[in-house]
């Protein structure tokens, strides 16, 4: 479970990149064809000006931190409470952080609660939340 | 044909569909993500990572909300309650937890859970999604 099992421990980070071709697979791989993400013309005429990855994928790049940090711990008994704050577009840059901000005993069990978030390259905070997860004993 | 949001109430049924995790659905999701935590486990078969089997699970919750161009997505909650083996088959239930208007946008909550073959819980979710109201004809 390595050093994240301390108050002030900063988790390893995930850093992605964002392509069109990216969302167009996940699209197909998640059934999720909503024109915002796929259609240039439309995703246009929105307030985002252009097509954005599903929020669901940038959620990924946190669990997949969590997982990186935590192992079959994070399967198991992990839970995440997330918001959306902003878009992320095919060209930027984004890097999944986190840090543990209590360890506490509960029930017998050793619950480890984390804040977690995904920014893109300028600072924008995409996703804040925070992540929870049972120690493995 | 259309799905009237409007109608959608709390505990209002939105899906419930198997969801095969074999092979290559986790390979292609896995690819399109990036994901680069191995998908090995101690003893037994190879897991799915876990975003994996909840992005997958809201795929009939997609389907049915069919939710319009301008939507947004704008909160979830996960919770993970075993690892999922690939090749395992998830029973999908969705509902409707809350539905308001405000300001001109419809927010829906809608609650996920996903179960194994054995009937134990794998996941549940809650997604908040805003999208623009419907006007009469649309």
């Amino acid at each position: 479970m390595g050093g994240y099992t301390t108050q002030g421990a900063e988790l390893p980070t995930i850093e992605r990149k964002i392509t069109q071709q990216r969302i167009e697979r996940y699209a197909h791989a998640a059934g999720d064809f909503n024109p915002i993400h796929l259609d240039q013309e439309f995703a246009a005429t929105t307030q985002f000006g252009g097509t954005i990855a599903h929020g669901m994928m940038v959620i990924a790049f946190i669990s997949e931190m969590m997982t990186l940090a935590y192992g079959d711990s994070w399967a198991l008994a992990g839970k995440l409470k997330l918001r959306l704050r902003a878009p992320s577009y095919p060209g930027d840059t984004l890097t999944a952080h986190g840090q543990v901000k209590s360890v506490e005993e509960e029930d017998g069990q050793t619950v480890i609660r984390c804040g977690v978030g995904v920014k893109n390259q300028d600072g924008v905070v995409v996703i804040s939340g925070d992540a929870s997860v049972v120690a493995a004993t | 044909m259309p799905v009237d949001y409007a109608s959608l109430t709390p505990g209002s049924q939105l899906a419930s569909d198997k969801l095969s995790l074999d092979d290559e659905t986790v390979a292609r999701y896995v690819d399109a993500v990036g994901d680069e935590t191995p998908i090995t486990a101690d003893d037994g078969p190879p897991l799915a990572p876990a975003m994996a089997v909840a992005a997958l699970s809201f795929r009939g919750v997609i389907r049915a909300l069919d939710l319009p161009g301008g939507s947004l997505h704008l909160a979830q909650e996960l919770e993970f309650a075993k690892p999922v083996a690939i090749g395992e088959t998830l029973e999908c239930r969705a509902e409707v937890l809350q539905n308001s208007v405000r300001r001109g946008m419809r927010v829906l909550v809608v609650r996920l859970e996903a179960a194994d073959a054995q009937g134990r819980a794998a996941l549940s979710g809650k997604s908040t999604v805003m999208l623009p109201v419907q006007r009469p004809g649309e």
